[in-house]
């Protein structure tokens, strides 16, 4: 079981109720709204068995080995299967506000960035490795979810069908460019604020029937001046998509460019402007966590509609 | 000693194991080859084979139809979707 925190904590429903709960009984009190981010091995009634927040490996499985045996010694009246009996929640009593469930009407885009590095002698771009000297953190690809809703595609495959090419309206490309063209590969990223899309494009060109070529780029930058900005990306951004106004089919998209600075949970930035690419292609139903939200969705309406908020 | 399958421990332990497979280079202006390499590799979504709940509550109600206990991993910023 795996959950995002921030909504955990906040949630005035019974599923926040368990949880904090059971991270009180581990000592995580969460004091004036922090965290209780954590590893939780529980009993399906709530009762702890272990709990720890480290990230080593070895003190997972000191702790979850330790858990096991509090299980195994607890009465097998309560161990059974089906000696707990557990409720289903009514869903119109959860708290809309912090519980974001994959909605019916969107396509979910699965978006990996990576730190690329330049091969000296080609210039070839090369993936970072934990040989790179200087970087301990960020050397694998992140992961997120784009949320598009299916209207959203339809309306622009429509206008491209009809005229041979649209422009991404603006809500759809602020939500790409403010919420997803940023690093994410050491720690929870700041979003770019609307202000700091300092130049935006991205245009679906019909290359064929249902087919589509993707061009576009964008200037991300902290201040208007990027040789001044803390942090950025300029990117120039390419792809291809296929489908029709009842279904979207492929999504493979890419943002590639030069990245800079870092974030307050994403220390550990590489020096200077880098190379850096966000990849998107059309998420899998089914696949291990294909539901969990964008990590910009936490304010809801300000992720549909990026440009207005 | 039971194990925490389905809710398993023992994959658990590969998200922190593992190995990175490098993509070969890719010319810069080939983006669709830019593209694959920033995609992750096989080796480096080992987490995915472990079938993670979501919901708290569903996975209450599965461990207890089970008999088993459960194994909460829980961050800020969604473990399985950030980062």
């Amino acid at each position: 079981m795996s959950a995002d925190d921030w909504y955990q904590r906040r949630r005035e429903d019974a599923v926040g109720r368990f949880f904090r709960s059971l991270a009180e009984s581990a000592g995580r009190e969460g004091e004036g709204g922090s965290t209780r981010q954590g590893i939780y091995l529980f009993t399906a009634d709530g009762s702890l068995l272990g709990a720890h927040n480290n990230r080593s490996a070895n003190r997972h499985l000191a702790v979850a080995e330790a858990a096991l045996q509090a299980w195994d010694a607890l009465p097998e009246e309560r161990r059974r299967p089906g000696a707990v009996q557990i409720a289903p929640l009514d869903e119109t009593t959860l708290d809309r506000r912090y519980h974001r469930p994959l909605p019916p009407d969107v396509y979910v885009i699965d978006v990996h960035a990576r730190a690329l590095k330049r091969d000296p002698a080609s210039g070839a771009l090369q993936s970072c490795s934990s040989s790179v000297e200087g970087v301990t953190r960020g050397d694998g690809p992140s992961v997120d979810h784009l949320w598009i809703r299916h209207n959203e595609w339809s309306e622009l495959v429509a206008a491209a069908g009809r005229d041979g090419k649209a422009a991404f309206p603006p809500a759809l490309i602020s939500r790409i460019l403010r919420f997803h063209l940023v690093d994410n590969t050491r720690g929870e990223p700041p979003m770019w604020g609307p202000s700091e899309i300092r130049s935006s494009r991205l245009e679906l060109i019909r290359t064929g029937p249902n087919e589509f070529r993707l061009e576009g780029e964008a200037l991300l930058s902290t201040d208007p001046d990027p040789i001044a900005a803390q942090r950025g990306f300029d990117a120039k951004l390419s792809g291809e998509i296929a489908g029709d106004e009842k279904g979207l089919t492929r999504f493979d998209l890419l943002a590639l460019g030069e990245h800079w600075g870092e974030g307050p949970f994403t220390r550990g930035a590489r020096p200077g402007r880098q190379p850096f690419a966000v990849a998107f292609t059309l998420g899998q139903p089914g696949a291990v966590g294909h539901e969990v939200p964008p990590q910009g969705i936490r304010f809801e309406d300000g992720y549909y509609q990026a440009d207005r908020h | 000693m039971k194990t925490f399958s389905p809710l398993t421990l023992h994959g658990f332990a590969l998200v922190w194991a593992l190995a990175a497979s490098l993509p070969a280079a890719a010319p810069e202006g080939d983006w669709k080859s830019v593209h694959a390499m920033v995609v992750p590799a096989p080796a480096e979504t080992g987490w995915r084979s472990i079938p993670w709940r979501t919901d708290l509550w569903e996975a209450r109600r599965e461990a207890a139809r089970a008999g088993k206990p459960l194994f909460l991993w829980e961050m800020d910023g969604h473990p399985l979707g950030c980062t």
